[in-house]
């Protein structure tokens, strides 16, 4: 799911840019720390990697981490999507037909 | 635009458990996000979330508990009990006390490790140089703590058994284990790449 929200953000991908968009997409609250614990493990996994960005006053001068995903995170969404759809097929109950 | 000033205690909170270089930019999340009108108790929340996080990976993503790990600390561990209890057993006890804790402490905590045997924690291409001796950082609240421990039974069982001996090697004991600790503490901050792979190395 972080990942997707990387990848859908786009190069302005950081802590609470990532947090919003999941929480637009799922309409549940996000932590931040659960969502930079996610993309601490993701990065110690080399799917994503980080850059220090510009700090402002209103993060008390504290530069933003921005986030994006690395080749190798690409090709695990896309085979994660593949292995999706093809669990998501056929299956009865998602069509309304009885079991 | 007048900015709102963010909960100082949480904050200091935050640093107290997240003082890495990692964290400013989560510190610097919130700050943001309050500022944009989220309240002190979502502040809050979020604290407490962090730190409860990074406590949580601190302890249990350290490659102290790993499997491979858990018999040098449990064997560690077993000596020091055992010298104890020769330690309470025998009354001749002060050689035998003192042996038993040092060679308890030396097999717990110091690995010599040739390079033809490779090294668990470096690659074979990137291996040290012969006879290297290294110990593992991550073992020594453990072993201070169980240190810590064994020397509070044998000051009890000295005061209740009266046994003279005990007491007498229990305070330079002691004391040497505070030179250690703080020995320890600042060749940690002497060597801090050591400290992000878990270890000290000594030449």
């Amino acid at each position: 799911m972080v990942m997707l929200a990387i990848i859908r953000i786009g190069n302005d991908a950081y802590g609470v840019s990532i947090s919003e968009e999941i929480e637009r997409t799922t309409g549940s609250e996000v932590l931040l720390g659960s969502v930079y614990d996610a993309l601490t493990r993701l990065q110690a996994k080399g799917l994503v990697m980080s850059s220090l960005g510009e700090a402002t006053p209103e993060r008390g001068g504290r530069a933003k981490r921005h986030f994006r995903t690395t080749s190798q995170g690409l090709r695990l969404v896309r085979d994660t999507q593949r292995s999706l759809v093809k669990l998501w097929k056929g299956l009865p109950q998602l069509k309304g037909e009885e079991v | 635009m007048t900015l709102r000033r963010t909960p100082t205690v949480a904050t200091w909170f935050l640093k107290l458990f997240c003082s890495d270089a990692e964290h400013e930019s989560v510190i610097g999340d919130l700050a943001e996000q309050f500022q944009h009108g989220r309240g002190r108790f979502w502040y809050w929340r979020q604290v407490l979330d962090i730190a409860f996080l990074s406590l949580y990976g601190k302890v249990a993503r350290r490659p102290l508990t790993a499997m491979h790990r858990v018999p040098v600390g449990s064997l560690f561990a077993l000596v020091l009990v055992l010298a104890a209890l020769a330690a309470v057993a025998l009354s001749d006890v002060g050689p035998i006390f003192l042996a038993a804790v040092f060679g308890g402490v030396l097999f717990g905590i110091v690995r010599f490790e040739q390079t033809s045997h490779g090294t668990r924690s470096a690659p074979v291409t990137e291996s040290p140089a012969p006879g290297i001796v290294r110990i593992d950082s991550s073992k020594i609240p453990i072993g201070g703590g169980i240190g810590a421990g064994i020397v509070i039974l044998i000051l009890l069982t000295a005061v209740l058994h009266d046994v003279p001996e005990l007491r007498f090697w229990a305070i330079p004991g002691l004391l040497a284990g505070v030179v250690v600790a703080i020995g320890l503490r600042v060749w940690r901050k002497v060597h801090p790449r050591d400290m992000d792979k878990h270890w000290l190395s000594l030449k």
